[in-house]
């Protein structure tokens, strides 16, 4: 968990993520950095520390899932329908107000996936703000720190 | 008949399941392990279960930056998500006392996390879990009719303690140990079905979940310091699953608890309760099942349950043993017992004994006769049997043969549907005092008896002499046709 790697050059902002009251069992969530050209660029968190499940988030396993990099610092535990967690996002300030976007993948296994459950443009003003999601996600909240 | 049919059932339901019962009950017993361990863990709750919130809460002011989250994982593991004073989120295991980090989130054995992962989907994701689902129910119809089984030969329910007839040591001990593990095993199978059912979604849906946000009202707008929240100072560290801390000093954001019992919304300036939820009784219940299964939280059932995973090893090698040599046998006994008119039962220790028996039996079907062998404990209820031979030894000081012991007390508690002749021969030597001392026994216990006539007096052999034996045998051949001509 240690992950003092380059943190200090890093903006980091608190993120609440509440999720909807649906049933079944913990979702998966991945907050993943995509570039201008709509493409995924870093993953920033995940939630769900079982990598056995990580294929059931498609779109980001297409990214993640050649390299399988080690999620060092940035995974934490599934949470289930009425949950809600609190992290820690950090984000490259040189990434900001350039025409990113940061996206939140979820997924419940034998249930659902969305593939852009909150995803909003990277700038300073959305940093702080609250986002209703379209799945499991019922809304995002973020707050710098 | 009856037994037979729940024998067969029984092995039938372990030939489709046997390979996942292995499997399981391998890693059950290695998992068995693991509640046991936390158990002596440092950051088990148990070391401050007593302490209040705010004795923790005032710890971790000290130590951390920022406190998001207090989560006692499991109801055993204190785990803190926090901002370290040097800036950095951090998720780890605690000391419950001091709040001091002991061990990060991924030091989890791996042995333990393999040997769950093959117990529950056997790496086979949702397949794994349906086949490890049905495997559970088997186990569940295989421990039913392991008692059954163990009902019928103790001849009843109430004598299901009783002392167990011994035939051969896997016999025994599958009947000696089951009578100890069968309900632990009910329990387990039952647990684990319960468990797989509810993860496809099977059992009635849980009470809809409440949108708490809408409902506060913030009515009380004094401020105290949080370690100072009444609420914060009576609850005690084993009473909580989790204390979310607010998320902005915003007035919208609040302290939400969750209790082992229900969850509340708590004001994050002065303590007041906005809102209090029960947890509802499904919840509740599957976390009982889940700790059942586990034994999670008593490190005295997990030893329970990890004897009842090394027994059911021991139940397959056993109970594969008893049907090999169940077979085995059935080549030897060309007939059934139910089907056959001369019953010739041995009471042998060393297998001399058997051997005659053998070489009449063979002479007797040569002539047309139905025969069947047994061991003398074996005695039933034999459908057609006309003619009962008994030839026994002596063992010790007068004693029966370890395959004799339970026939005088069979026989006794045992009522023949029709009257039978019977023939007794005695094997032993003159050189003992007690010369035959059971074959006498066994004469007399019939002659009392008034299910059967002796059709030849009890014949005594000497030093195994064959002569004597054959002739004996001629003479009950002519002896038993005269009776049937009559």
């Amino acid at each position: 968990m240690a992950s003092s790697f380059a943190s200090s050059s890093y903006k980091k902002y608190k993120c609440l993520i509440q999720m909807t009251n649906y049933e079944g069992e913990g979702a998966y969530i991945v907050v993943s950095l995509i570039n201008p050209k709509g493409q995924y660029e870093k993953t920033v968190y995940v939630q769900g520390d079982d990598s056995e499940w990580y294929y059931e988030i498609t779109s980001w396993w297409k990214f993640y899932g050649k390299k399988r990099k080690k999620l060092d610092g940035i995974t934490g535990s599934t949470i289930s329908g009425g949950e809600r967690s609190m992290v820690v996002l950090q984000i490259d300030p040189i990434k900001i107000n350039k025409g990113y976007k940061l996206r939140f993948e979820s997924a419940v296994e034998a249930k659902n996936y969305y593939k852009q459950d909150v995803e909003f443009s990277l700038t300073t003003a959305n940093l702080q703000k609250k986002y209703n999601g379209k799945g499991f996600i019922r809304y995002v909240r973020l707050f710098p720190q | 008949m009856i037994q037979s049919f729940w024998r067969r059932i029984h092995l039938l339901l372990v030939i489709f399941s046997f390979l996942f019962l292995l499997i399981t009950s391998i890693t059950g017993a290695i998992l068995s392990f693991e509640p046991i361990q936390n158990g002596l863990s440092e950051c088990h709750i148990d070391r401050a279960g007593e302490s209040s919130l705010s004795d923790l809460i005032i710890q971790l002011e000290k130590r951390y930056d920022e406190v998001f989250e207090i989560k006692i994982e499991e109801n055993e593991f204190l785990q803190l998500s926090v901002i370290t004073n040097e800036g950095d989120f951090e998720t780890f295991y605690a000391d419950p006392k001091t709040g001091e980090k002991l061990a990060e989130i991924e030091e989890r054995s791996e042995l333990f996390t393999f040997a769950r992962t093959l117990h529950r989907s056997l790496f086979l994701g949702n397949t794994g879990r349906l086949i490890i689902g049905v495997t559970a129910f088997l186990l569940l119809l295989i421990a039913i009719s392991g008692t059954v089984l163990i009902i019928k030969r103790q001849l009843g329910i109430k004598y299901f303690f009783k002392r167990i007839r011994r035939d051969n040591f896997h016999q025994y001990w599958h009947i000696w140990l089951g009578r100890f593990s069968l309900a632990i095993i009910v329990i387990i199978s039952f647990t684990g079905f319960y468990l797989s059912m509810d993860r496809f979604g099977m059992l009635p849906d849980k009470g809809e979940i409440k949108d708490n946000m809408s409902e506060i009202s913030f009515t009380d707008s004094s401020f105290l310091m949080k370690e100072n929240f009444e609420l914060f100072q009576t609850l005690k560290l084993s009473n909580i699953q989790s204390v979310q801390f607010p998320f902005s000093p915003d007035k919208e954001d609040y302290f939400q608890l969750k209790l082992l019992e229900k969850d509340i919304i708590v004001n994050q300036f002065n303590g007041q309760i906005l809102s209090s939820e029960p947890i509802d009784n499904t919840t509740l219940w599957e976390i009982f099942m889940y700790n059942l299964h586990t034994g999670k939280g008593s490190i005295s059932w997990s030893l329970v349950l990890c004897f009842a995973s090394l027994s059911i090893l021991f139940f397959i090698f056993s109970g594969f043993k008893m049907t090999f040599k169940r077979l085995k046998g059935k080549k030897e006994n060309p007939f059934k017992a139910k089907k056959s008119r001369i019953i010739i039962l041995v009471g042998s220790q060393g297998g001399a004994t058997f051997r005659f028996a053998k070489e009449f039996q063979k002479q007797l079907i040569q002539s047309g006769q139905k025969v069947f062998v047994d061991d003398l404990s074996s005695y039933e209820v034999y459908d057609r049997m006309e003619q009962l031979i008994i030839m026994t030894s002596t063992y010790g000081d007068g004693e029966a043969p370890t395959n004799s012991k339970e026939f005088l007390q069979r026989f006794g508690e045992i009522q023949q549907k029709k009257k039978f002749n019977h023939a007794i021969v005695g094997f032993g030597s003159t050189d003992y005092f007690k010369f035959c001392q059971f074959a006498k026994d066994v004469s007399f216990a019939l002659e009392q008896s008034n299910q059967s006539k002796a059709l030849l007096p009890l014949k005594l052999i000497n030093k195994q002499s064959v002569s004597e034996f054959e002739s004996w045998c001629l003479k009950w051949v002519d002896q038993m046709q005269i009776t049937s001509k009559k």
